[in-house]
């Protein structure tokens, strides 16, 4: 584990040209191989952040650290997963070849390169589709294909934006349980937006809550021992009360 | 439908499609009765038949095909290099954009008599006409197609530790493949139109000759061979072309891009 980096957002702030302050103050510390969930209400900045984060778009003020070092611009050391998977896979290469996309500039042996982009298709259970082409795949099956064409990276940070948001309720759920085994296994870190409270609680331990924007803040930095199993687990509705009524309370100012 | 129950639809409505049209003929020229205006399509068949025979036919075709085929294997490449070129970096299309939209609008066929005066009365300069007109094509359908490539592709890419120059070979150029084949497509059908302009002015072979030759002797049947000719030709291309892409590389045709 000692491989990854620890993530600083140090005292950032984000507008664009002279529009209105997306985001202030954002002070998170994220330490290698935390699963964190960021939470907010549509149009708060979550993507911002994910941006910002990336490397896509740069702090207005503040910095981005990545153990010490500064944040310039995207990477594959921070891997970007995108909600919108009918544009976000590669539609001239099949399943193997999106997930051997990033992984050509790393390990230059074909057969080692082979070996590890079958390895991660197996953990996402796609070893059954390898050589089909992406207008052949189903949602979730695109999203299995991009989650392991990030993992096949070894990031220090895979970010999620709002991943599962656009599939139905039975592959989100098998997909929240594939990721949580998937991180288990593998420990780097994971940085899930989601505007779902329930899906935060199920699948980590530590959602953080943006306030509506502009102006946006982190207003609630929710940690507890372990994630929840299951929604009827003790505790489960007081930790959703609570982080429901932080995002209420900031709607109203 | 079934894959065998469409292809038996589309056999019996295009032999439907050619019955009614050579029936149609046929009743024009009997009511028409001037062989030397309007043969029958008999007429016409057994002169195409003796055209095939004598060799003659396919020395006409061969030219032509062989015309398109030069000015295409050198104006595709350069239309589709130089339309990515001007989609991905903008001081290229700063520069080259008056000059596209003037071309534009000056046909191929306006060229031929500068064609001529430059590179006399030769193959070269009928290789000239397709490659000018087939680049512009490609360029234009590349160009479109950069401009359309998916803003989520390229941060992808970009998040997987791509540089500005690998996206455009790696991202740019595949993401844009399927404008150039269709810009390739329209780019058949354009340059058959431009074959038989340069081919009326002091070709001695080709289709475009057939039809100015068979005017010059009253040969009405020679003219409808060269027309039809070009015709089915044009449609012949378009159809094997559209096959090649579907079946020999799948991976780059369009409909693997709708719904993705
Ligand atoms: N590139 C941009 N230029 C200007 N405004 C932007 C840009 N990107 C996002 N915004 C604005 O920032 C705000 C937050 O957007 P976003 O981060 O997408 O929210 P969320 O992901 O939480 O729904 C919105 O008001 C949006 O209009
Ligand atoms: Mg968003």
């Amino acid at each position: 584990m000692a491989e990854w980096k620890n993530l600083v957002i140090k005292d950032v702030t984000k507008r664009f040209d002279s529009g209105p302050c997306i985001l202030s103050g954002i002070d998170i510390r994220i330490s290698r191989g935390s699963f964190v969930c960021v939470l907010g209400p549509s149009g708060s900045g979550k993507s911002t952040l994910a941006d910002l984060i990336a490397g896509f778009v740069k702090p207005s003020t503040g910095d981005i650290l990545l153990d010490h070092e500064k944040v310039t611009g995207p990477g594959p050391d921070r891997v970007v997963i995108f909600q919108d998977f009918s544009n976000a896979l590669f539609p001239w290469l099949t399943v193997a070849e999106n997930v051997e996309f990033g992984l050509k500039k790393i390990i230059g042996d074909k057969a080692a390169r082979r070996r590890k982009v079958l390895d991660t298709l197996g953990m996402v259970k796609l070893s059954d589709h390898i050589d089909k082409f992406p207008s052949e795949l189903s949602g979730g099956m695109k999203q299995r294909t991009q989650i392991a064409r990030g993992i096949v990276m070894n990031p220090d940070i895979l970010l999620m934006d709002e991943p599962f948001g656009a599939l139905d309720a039975i592959t989100r759920r098998h997909l929240q349980d594939e990721l949580v085994k998937i991180w288990e296994e593998l420990g780097q870190t994971i940085i899930f937006i989601t505007h779902d409270i329930g899906e935060a609680l199920l699948i980590s331990n530590r959602v953080l809550v943006l306030s509506s924007g502009p102006n946006a803040e982190i207003v609630e930095d929710f940690k507890q021992e372990h994630r929840f199993e299951d929604p009827s687990d003790k505790g489960f509705s007081a930790a959703y009360r609570r982080i429901e009524n932080s995002i209420e309370s900031s709607l109203k100012t | 439908m079934t894959a065998p129950k469409k292809i038996i639809y589309r056999v019996v409505s295009g032999a439907i499609s050619v019955a009614v049209f050579v029936v149609i003929w046929s009743i024009a020229s009997t009511l028409f009765n001037t062989p030397i205006l309007l043969p029958s399509p008999t007429d016409v068949f057994h002169s195409a038949m003796s055209m095939l025979y004598e060799g003659e036919l396919l020395i006409h075709i061969g030219s032509s095909v062989k015309r398109l085929i030069v000015g295409m294997a050198v104006g595709v490449p350069v239309g589709a290099l130089i339309g990515c070129a001007m989609g991905w970096f903008p001081t290229v299309n700063a520069l080259l954009d008056p000059y596209v939209r003037m071309a534009n609008s000056i046909p191929a066929i306006a060229l031929i008599p500068f064609s001529l005066l430059w590179f006399g009365v030769s193959e070269f300069s009928r290789y000239a006409l397709i490659f000018y007109t087939v680049s512009l094509c490609v360029l234009l359908s590349a160009r479109a197609g950069v401009r359309s490539v998916s803003e989520i592709q390229i941060k992808a890419a970009q998040s997987l530790g791509l540089g500005e120059k690998e996206m455009f070979v790696r991202v740019v150029i595949p993401a844009v493949f399927p404008s150039i084949l269709s810009g390739v497509r329209t780019g058949i059908g354009l340059g058959v139109m431009v074959i038989v302009a340069a081919e009326m002015v002091g070709a001695s072979d080709g289709l475009g000759y057939l039809i100015m030759e068979g005017r010059s002797h009253f040969a009405v049947d020679r003219m409808i061979i060269g027309i039809l000719g070009l015709g089915l030709l044009s449609l012949f291309l378009d159809r094997s072309f559209t096959y090649i892409v579907e079946h020999v590389m799948p991976r780059w045709s369009t409909k693997r891009r709708v719904g993705n």
